[in-house]
Protein backbone atom coordinates (compact mmCIF):
# COMPACT_ATOMS: atom_id res chain seq x y z
CA UNK A 1 0.00 0.00 0.00
CA UNK A 2 1.32 3.19 -0.91
CA UNK A 3 2.28 5.91 1.48
CA UNK A 4 -0.94 8.38 0.21
CA UNK A 5 -3.38 5.49 0.35
CA UNK A 6 -1.94 4.47 3.91
CA UNK A 7 -3.01 8.42 4.87
CA UNK A 8 -6.40 8.30 3.17
CA UNK A 9 -7.02 5.06 4.77
CA UNK A 10 -5.93 6.41 8.31
CA UNK A 11 -7.84 9.82 7.58
CA UNK A 12 -11.11 7.99 6.45
CA UNK A 13 -10.57 5.32 9.90
CA UNK A 14 -10.59 8.85 12.19
CA UNK A 15 -13.61 9.92 10.83
CA UNK A 16 -15.05 7.06 10.68
CA UNK A 17 -14.27 6.44 14.28
CA UNK A 18 -14.94 9.57 15.85
CA UNK A 19 -18.44 9.26 14.52
CA UNK A 20 -18.52 6.03 16.19
CA UNK A 21 -16.95 7.77 19.11
CA UNK A 22 -20.19 9.90 19.38
CA UNK A 23 -23.08 7.72 18.82
CA UNK A 24 -24.07 6.54 21.97
CA UNK A 25 -27.69 5.75 23.10
CA UNK A 26 -28.41 5.88 26.85
CA UNK A 27 -30.42 3.53 28.13
CA UNK A 28 -34.86 3.52 27.79
CA UNK A 29 -36.06 5.66 30.09
CA UNK A 30 -33.97 8.42 30.75
CA UNK A 31 -36.24 11.31 30.42
CA UNK A 32 -38.24 9.44 33.20
CA UNK A 33 -35.34 8.57 35.47
CA UNK A 34 -34.27 12.61 35.62
CA UNK A 35 -38.01 13.67 36.07
CA UNK A 36 -38.14 11.06 39.41
CA UNK A 37 -35.33 12.35 40.55
CA UNK A 38 -36.29 16.33 40.33
CA UNK A 39 -39.46 15.36 41.86
CA UNK A 40 -37.71 13.76 44.51
CA UNK A 41 -35.37 16.81 45.00
CA UNK A 42 -38.17 19.09 44.93
CA UNK A 43 -40.37 16.79 47.48
CA UNK A 44 -37.29 17.03 49.98
CA UNK A 45 -36.15 20.48 49.24
CA UNK A 46 -38.57 22.40 51.66
CA UNK A 47 -37.45 20.44 54.25
CA UNK A 48 -33.60 21.42 53.39
CA UNK A 49 -34.55 24.94 53.30
CA UNK A 50 -35.97 24.76 56.69
CA UNK A 51 -33.12 22.74 57.93
CA UNK A 52 -30.55 25.39 56.83
CA UNK A 53 -32.12 28.30 57.87
CA UNK A 54 -32.56 27.02 61.00
CA UNK A 55 -29.16 26.34 61.17
CA UNK A 56 -28.46 29.50 60.27
CA UNK A 57 -30.49 30.82 62.45
CA UNK A 58 -28.57 28.99 65.74
CA UNK A 59 -25.58 29.75 64.36
CA UNK A 60 -26.24 33.64 64.16
CA UNK A 61 -27.94 33.25 68.15
CA UNK A 62 -24.76 31.84 69.60
CA UNK A 63 -22.60 34.54 68.07
CA UNK A 64 -24.94 37.31 69.12
CA UNK A 65 -24.68 35.43 72.94
CA UNK A 66 -21.27 34.70 72.87
CA UNK A 67 -20.51 38.34 71.87
CA UNK A 68 -22.97 39.51 74.69
CA UNK A 69 -21.41 37.66 77.10
CA UNK A 70 -18.02 38.48 76.01
CA UNK A 71 -18.60 42.15 76.16
CA UNK A 72 -20.34 42.35 79.80
CA UNK A 73 -17.56 40.21 81.07
CA UNK A 74 -15.55 42.33 79.87
CA UNK A 75 -16.99 45.67 81.31
CA UNK A 76 -17.21 43.57 84.87
CA UNK A 77 -13.31 43.14 85.15
CA UNK A 78 -12.25 46.86 83.96
CA UNK A 79 -10.59 48.81 86.93
CA UNK A 80 -13.03 51.73 87.83
CA UNK A 81 -11.45 54.44 89.51
CA UNK A 82 -13.02 57.73 90.79
CA UNK A 83 -12.69 60.64 89.18
CA UNK A 84 -9.95 63.08 91.03
CA UNK A 85 -8.52 60.12 92.81
CA UNK A 86 -5.58 59.46 92.64
CA UNK A 87 -5.63 56.62 90.53
CA UNK A 88 -4.22 56.02 86.94
CA UNK A 89 -4.97 59.33 84.86
CA UNK A 90 -4.74 60.05 81.83
CA UNK A 91 -1.06 61.95 81.16
CA UNK A 92 -2.11 65.33 80.01
CA UNK A 93 -0.09 65.97 76.58
CA UNK A 94 0.80 69.85 77.07
CA UNK A 95 3.09 68.51 80.27
CA UNK A 96 5.51 66.77 77.81
CA UNK A 97 7.20 70.15 77.57
CA UNK A 98 9.18 70.64 80.08
CA UNK A 99 9.54 74.21 79.66
CA UNK A 100 5.93 74.56 82.13
CA UNK A 101 7.99 73.26 85.50
CA UNK A 102 9.30 76.87 86.12
CA UNK A 103 5.73 78.10 85.23
CA UNK A 104 4.20 76.25 87.37
CA UNK A 105 6.53 77.17 90.39
CA UNK A 106 5.96 81.20 89.07
CA UNK A 107 2.37 80.94 88.84
CA UNK A 108 2.38 78.99 92.13
CA UNK A 109 4.62 81.70 94.23
CA UNK A 110 2.76 84.56 91.98
CA UNK A 111 -0.27 83.35 92.73
CA UNK A 112 0.43 84.63 96.79
CA UNK A 113 0.59 88.40 95.27
CA UNK A 114 -2.47 89.98 94.68
CA UNK A 115 -4.47 92.85 92.42
CA UNK A 116 -2.70 94.89 90.31
CA UNK A 117 1.18 93.84 91.39
CA UNK A 118 0.16 90.05 90.32
CA UNK A 119 -1.28 90.96 87.05
CA UNK A 120 1.70 93.34 86.28
CA UNK A 121 4.19 90.48 86.64
CA UNK A 122 2.38 87.99 84.72
CA UNK A 123 2.55 90.07 81.94
CA UNK A 124 5.64 90.76 81.90
CA UNK A 125 6.18 86.93 81.06
CA UNK A 126 6.67 86.13 77.67
CA UNK A 127 3.58 85.13 75.50
CA UNK A 128 5.20 81.79 75.42
CA UNK A 129 4.75 81.68 78.76
CA UNK A 130 1.35 82.50 78.51
CA UNK A 131 -0.02 80.14 75.81
CA UNK A 132 1.64 77.58 77.08
CA UNK A 133 -0.54 78.92 80.42
CA UNK A 134 -3.47 78.44 78.13
CA UNK A 135 -2.69 75.44 76.75
CA UNK A 136 -2.10 73.73 79.99
CA UNK A 137 -5.64 75.14 81.05
CA UNK A 138 -6.85 73.61 78.45
CA UNK A 139 -5.30 70.12 78.45
CA UNK A 140 -6.30 70.10 82.17
CA UNK A 141 -10.14 70.73 81.09
CA UNK A 142 -9.84 67.57 78.36
CA UNK A 143 -7.99 65.35 81.18
CA UNK A 144 -10.59 65.54 83.03
CA UNK A 145 -13.26 64.94 80.45
CA UNK A 146 -11.38 61.99 79.20
CA UNK A 147 -11.01 60.68 83.00
CA UNK A 148 -14.85 60.65 83.18
CA UNK A 149 -14.84 59.32 79.74
CA UNK A 150 -12.58 56.62 79.54
CA UNK A 151 -12.81 55.21 82.64
CA UNK A 152 -13.31 52.02 80.34
CA UNK A 153 -9.97 52.43 77.96
CA UNK A 154 -7.89 49.87 77.94
CA UNK A 155 -4.74 50.14 78.03
CA UNK A 156 -5.52 51.87 81.99
CA UNK A 157 -3.83 55.82 81.34
CA UNK A 158 -0.81 56.75 83.10
CA UNK A 159 -0.46 58.80 86.47
CA UNK A 160 -0.22 62.92 86.40
CA UNK A 161 3.50 63.14 87.28
CA UNK A 162 3.99 66.15 90.16
CA UNK A 163 4.32 68.67 87.98
CA UNK A 164 1.05 68.26 85.67
CA UNK A 165 -0.44 67.69 89.37
CA UNK A 166 0.74 71.14 90.50
CA UNK A 167 -0.97 73.05 87.69
CA UNK A 168 -4.01 71.14 87.88
CA UNK A 169 -4.04 72.13 91.58
CA UNK A 170 -3.24 75.67 90.21
CA UNK A 171 -5.69 75.51 87.63
CA UNK A 172 -8.25 74.23 89.99
CA UNK A 173 -8.05 76.65 92.70
CA UNK A 174 -7.77 79.96 90.33
CA UNK A 175 -8.72 79.37 86.89
CA UNK A 176 -8.59 83.39 86.61
CA UNK A 177 -4.89 83.49 87.77
CA UNK A 178 -4.14 81.43 84.49
CA UNK A 179 -6.64 83.51 82.77
CA UNK A 180 -4.84 86.74 83.46
CA UNK A 181 -1.66 85.64 82.31
CA UNK A 182 -3.34 85.09 78.74
CA UNK A 183 -1.75 87.33 75.89
CA UNK A 184 -3.33 90.63 74.75
CA UNK A 185 -6.59 89.38 72.57
CA UNK A 186 -8.15 93.28 71.75
CA UNK A 187 -9.99 95.21 73.57
CA UNK A 188 -12.77 93.14 74.34
CA UNK A 189 -11.00 89.74 75.12
CA UNK A 190 -8.62 92.11 77.80
CA UNK A 191 -11.50 93.82 79.31
CA UNK A 192 -13.15 90.31 79.91
CA UNK A 193 -10.46 88.66 81.80
CA UNK A 194 -8.67 91.48 83.45
CA UNK A 195 -10.13 91.68 87.40
CA UNK A 196 -11.40 94.92 87.96
CA UNK A 197 -9.36 97.20 90.02
CA UNK A 198 -11.03 98.94 92.11
CA UNK A 199 -10.18 102.35 90.99
CA UNK A 200 -12.66 105.45 91.92
CA UNK A 201 -13.84 106.68 88.89
CA UNK A 202 -12.86 110.55 88.83
CA UNK A 203 -15.16 112.89 90.45
CA UNK A 204 -15.29 116.15 88.50
CA UNK A 205 -15.54 118.88 90.90
CA UNK A 206 -15.87 122.72 89.88
CA UNK A 207 -13.21 124.78 90.14
CA UNK A 208 -13.01 127.60 92.80
CA UNK A 209 -10.53 130.36 93.55
CA UNK A 210 -9.98 130.02 97.44
CA UNK A 211 -6.56 129.09 97.01
CA UNK A 212 -5.65 131.51 94.69
CA UNK A 213 -7.05 134.25 97.04
CA UNK A 214 -4.28 134.34 99.24
CA UNK A 215 -1.72 134.87 96.37
CA UNK A 216 -3.85 137.58 95.18
CA UNK B 1 -29.01 9.02 44.27
CA UNK B 2 -31.73 7.32 45.70
CA UNK B 3 -34.84 7.50 43.54
CA UNK B 4 -38.19 5.64 44.28
CA UNK B 5 -39.19 2.80 42.45
CA UNK B 6 -43.13 4.33 42.19
CA UNK B 7 -41.88 7.71 41.67
CA UNK B 8 -40.38 6.03 38.38
CA UNK B 9 -42.97 3.68 37.30
CA UNK B 10 -45.96 5.84 37.83
CA UNK B 11 -46.38 8.17 35.18
CA UNK B 12 -48.08 10.82 37.27
CA UNK B 13 -46.22 12.88 39.52
CA UNK B 14 -47.23 13.41 43.01
CA UNK B 15 -49.45 16.64 43.52
CA UNK B 16 -47.06 18.35 46.22
CA UNK B 17 -43.97 17.52 43.58
CA UNK B 18 -45.57 19.19 40.82
CA UNK B 19 -42.29 19.89 39.09
CA UNK B 20 -41.85 23.64 37.21
CA UNK B 21 -43.16 23.29 33.48
CA UNK B 22 -39.90 24.76 32.32
CA UNK B 23 -37.69 22.70 34.04
CA UNK B 24 -39.37 19.67 32.57
CA UNK B 25 -39.89 21.11 29.08
CA UNK B 26 -35.89 21.57 29.43
CA UNK B 27 -35.55 17.58 30.52
CA UNK B 28 -37.54 16.74 27.61
CA UNK B 29 -35.37 18.74 25.35
CA UNK B 30 -32.09 18.53 26.08
CA UNK B 31 -31.55 15.21 28.32
CA UNK B 32 -29.68 13.38 25.30
CA UNK B 33 -27.82 16.57 24.33
CA UNK B 34 -27.07 16.89 28.10
CA UNK B 35 -26.29 13.53 28.30
CA UNK B 36 -23.86 12.66 25.21
CA UNK B 37 -21.56 15.64 27.17
CA UNK B 38 -21.33 13.76 30.32
CA UNK B 39 -20.73 10.47 28.41
CA UNK B 40 -17.78 12.09 26.13
CA UNK B 41 -16.34 12.59 29.45
CA UNK B 42 -17.28 9.73 31.37
CA UNK B 43 -17.07 7.11 29.09
CA UNK B 44 -19.40 5.02 31.37
CA UNK B 45 -23.19 4.94 30.91
CA UNK B 46 -24.18 5.10 35.13
CA UNK B 47 -21.65 7.90 35.12
CA UNK B 48 -22.73 9.56 32.56
CA UNK B 49 -26.16 9.23 34.17
CA UNK B 50 -25.95 10.51 37.23
CA UNK B 51 -24.30 13.77 35.61
CA UNK B 52 -26.96 14.28 33.89
CA UNK B 53 -29.27 13.97 36.26
CA UNK B 54 -26.88 16.43 38.64
CA UNK B 55 -27.13 18.94 35.97
CA UNK B 56 -30.59 19.25 36.03
CA UNK B 57 -31.21 19.46 39.83
CA UNK B 58 -28.72 22.30 39.56
CA UNK B 59 -31.24 23.77 36.44
CA UNK B 60 -34.16 23.21 39.10
CA UNK B 61 -32.15 24.70 42.16
CA UNK B 62 -31.59 27.82 39.94
CA UNK B 63 -35.06 27.96 38.61
CA UNK B 64 -36.28 28.15 42.28
CA UNK B 65 -34.28 31.05 42.82
CA UNK B 66 -35.72 33.08 39.89
CA UNK B 67 -32.56 33.27 37.77
CA UNK B 68 -33.60 31.23 35.32
CA UNK B 69 -34.60 33.95 33.34
CA UNK B 70 -30.73 35.62 33.18
CA UNK B 71 -30.35 31.99 31.02
CA UNK B 72 -29.87 33.24 27.23
CA UNK B 73 -29.12 30.11 25.87
CA UNK B 74 -30.53 27.17 27.87
CA UNK B 75 -28.49 24.31 25.86
CA UNK B 76 -25.14 25.92 26.43
CA UNK B 77 -25.94 26.70 30.33
CA UNK B 78 -26.79 23.25 30.79
CA UNK B 79 -23.55 21.93 28.65
CA UNK B 80 -21.56 24.04 30.83
CA UNK B 81 -23.09 22.56 34.07
CA UNK B 82 -23.11 18.83 32.65
CA UNK B 83 -19.36 19.48 31.76
CA UNK B 84 -18.19 20.69 34.99
CA UNK B 85 -19.65 17.96 37.05
CA UNK B 86 -18.87 15.30 34.52
CA UNK B 87 -14.77 16.60 35.20
CA UNK B 88 -15.32 16.50 39.31
CA UNK B 89 -16.76 13.11 38.24
CA UNK B 90 -13.87 11.80 36.19
CA UNK B 91 -11.85 9.10 37.45
CA UNK B 92 -8.46 7.52 36.11
CA UNK B 93 -9.28 5.91 33.25
CA UNK B 94 -8.42 2.13 33.03
CA UNK B 95 -4.53 1.28 31.63
CA UNK B 96 -5.10 -0.23 28.22
CA UNK B 97 -2.12 -1.23 26.30
CA UNK B 98 -1.49 0.90 23.65
CA UNK B 99 0.73 -1.78 22.09
CA UNK B 100 -2.34 -4.29 22.62
CA UNK B 101 -4.97 -2.31 20.85
CA UNK B 102 -3.07 -1.49 18.44
CA UNK B 103 -2.20 -4.59 17.19
CA UNK B 104 -5.88 -5.86 17.26
CA UNK B 105 -7.03 -3.16 15.10
CA UNK B 106 -3.74 -4.06 12.66
CA UNK B 107 -5.04 -7.76 12.75
CA UNK B 108 -8.86 -6.76 11.51
CA UNK B 109 -7.29 -4.74 8.74
CA UNK B 110 -5.11 -7.93 7.72
CA UNK B 111 -8.21 -9.96 8.04
CA UNK B 112 -9.72 -7.41 5.26
CA UNK B 113 -12.20 -5.62 7.76
CA UNK B 114 -13.57 -2.07 6.39
CA UNK B 115 -13.09 1.12 7.64
CA UNK B 116 -16.51 0.86 9.81
CA UNK B 117 -16.00 -2.28 10.59
CA UNK B 118 -12.62 -1.29 12.24
CA UNK B 119 -14.49 1.99 12.87
CA UNK B 120 -17.35 -0.02 15.06
CA UNK B 121 -15.25 -2.28 17.18
CA UNK B 122 -14.22 -1.83 20.58
CA UNK B 123 -10.61 -2.63 20.10
CA UNK B 124 -10.47 1.14 18.03
CA UNK B 125 -12.98 2.87 20.16
CA UNK B 126 -10.47 1.98 23.38
CA UNK B 127 -7.49 2.88 20.77
CA UNK B 128 -9.27 6.25 19.65
CA UNK B 129 -9.92 6.81 23.38
CA UNK B 130 -6.32 5.97 24.46
CA UNK B 131 -5.05 8.39 21.59
CA UNK B 132 -7.11 11.44 22.90
CA UNK B 133 -6.53 11.05 26.38
CA UNK B 134 -3.05 11.70 25.38
CA UNK B 135 -3.84 15.19 23.63
CA UNK B 136 -3.05 18.45 25.41
CA UNK B 137 -5.90 19.47 28.06
CA UNK B 138 -7.08 22.19 26.19
CA UNK B 139 -7.14 20.15 22.55
CA UNK B 140 -8.96 17.59 24.51
CA UNK B 141 -11.73 19.34 25.66
CA UNK B 142 -12.46 20.96 22.30
CA UNK B 143 -12.41 17.70 20.78
CA UNK B 144 -14.14 15.71 23.44
CA UNK B 145 -17.12 18.78 23.33
CA UNK B 146 -17.28 18.43 19.45
CA UNK B 147 -17.24 14.46 19.32
CA UNK B 148 -20.78 14.88 21.43
CA UNK B 149 -22.21 16.22 17.92
CA UNK B 150 -24.28 18.05 20.22
CA UNK B 151 -22.71 21.47 20.61
CA UNK B 152 -22.15 24.14 18.03
CA UNK B 153 -18.55 25.87 17.93
CA UNK B 154 -20.17 28.50 19.94
CA UNK B 155 -21.40 26.82 22.33
CA UNK B 156 -18.36 25.16 22.98
CA UNK B 157 -16.80 28.00 23.06
CA UNK B 158 -19.11 29.11 25.57
CA UNK B 159 -18.23 26.02 27.42
CA UNK B 160 -15.26 26.55 27.70
CA UNK B 161 -15.15 30.21 27.35
CA UNK B 162 -12.87 30.75 25.01
CA UNK B 163 -12.94 33.20 21.65
CA UNK B 164 -14.93 30.80 18.92
CA UNK B 165 -12.10 31.16 16.84
CA UNK B 166 -10.06 29.39 19.50
CA UNK B 167 -12.09 26.36 19.23
CA UNK B 168 -12.06 25.80 15.35
CA UNK B 169 -8.27 26.18 15.51
CA UNK B 170 -7.92 23.88 18.30
CA UNK B 171 -9.98 20.91 17.14
CA UNK B 172 -8.24 21.27 13.24
CA UNK B 173 -5.05 21.03 15.46
CA UNK B 174 -6.68 17.96 17.67
CA UNK B 175 -7.69 16.53 14.71
CA UNK B 176 -4.43 16.66 12.74
CA UNK B 177 -2.45 15.45 16.28
CA UNK B 178 -4.75 12.15 16.44
CA UNK B 179 -3.93 11.80 12.67
CA UNK B 180 -0.39 11.32 13.32
CA UNK B 181 -0.61 9.50 16.50
CA UNK B 182 -2.86 6.63 14.77
CA UNK B 183 -0.05 6.93 11.62
CA UNK B 184 2.69 6.38 13.94
CA UNK B 185 0.72 3.66 15.68
CA UNK B 186 0.24 1.48 12.11
CA UNK B 187 4.00 2.25 10.90
CA UNK B 188 4.99 1.01 14.35
CA UNK B 189 2.88 -2.32 13.51
CA UNK B 190 3.59 -2.36 10.10
CA UNK B 191 7.20 -2.44 10.47
CA UNK B 192 6.95 -5.45 13.15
Amino acid sequence: MSQNEHSRFVDDLLDASLAQYRSVEPRPGLENRILARLRTEQAAAPWRGWAWRMGAGLIWAGAILALVSIAHRGRLELPISPAGSHGPAPRVEASRNTATVPLAQSLTRRHKHSGIEQSAELQRGSADLVSKSAAVSRSVKTAEGRQQRRLDVFPSPAPLSQEERLLVNLVRQSPDGAWVALPDQGEAGANSRVPDQNIRPLEMKDLSDDAMDGTR
Amino acid sequence: MFVPEQAILSGAPPIACTLDAAVEEAVREHSRAVYGIAFSVLRNHQDAEDATQDAFVRLLRYGKQNRLTTVRNLRAWLARVVWRVALDRRRAVPEVSLQEVANAVSGLRARGAGVDEIAASEQMKLLLGRLIEGLPRNLRDALTLSVTGELSSPEIATVLGIPEGSVRERLWRAQRMLKEKLLAVQEGQSRR
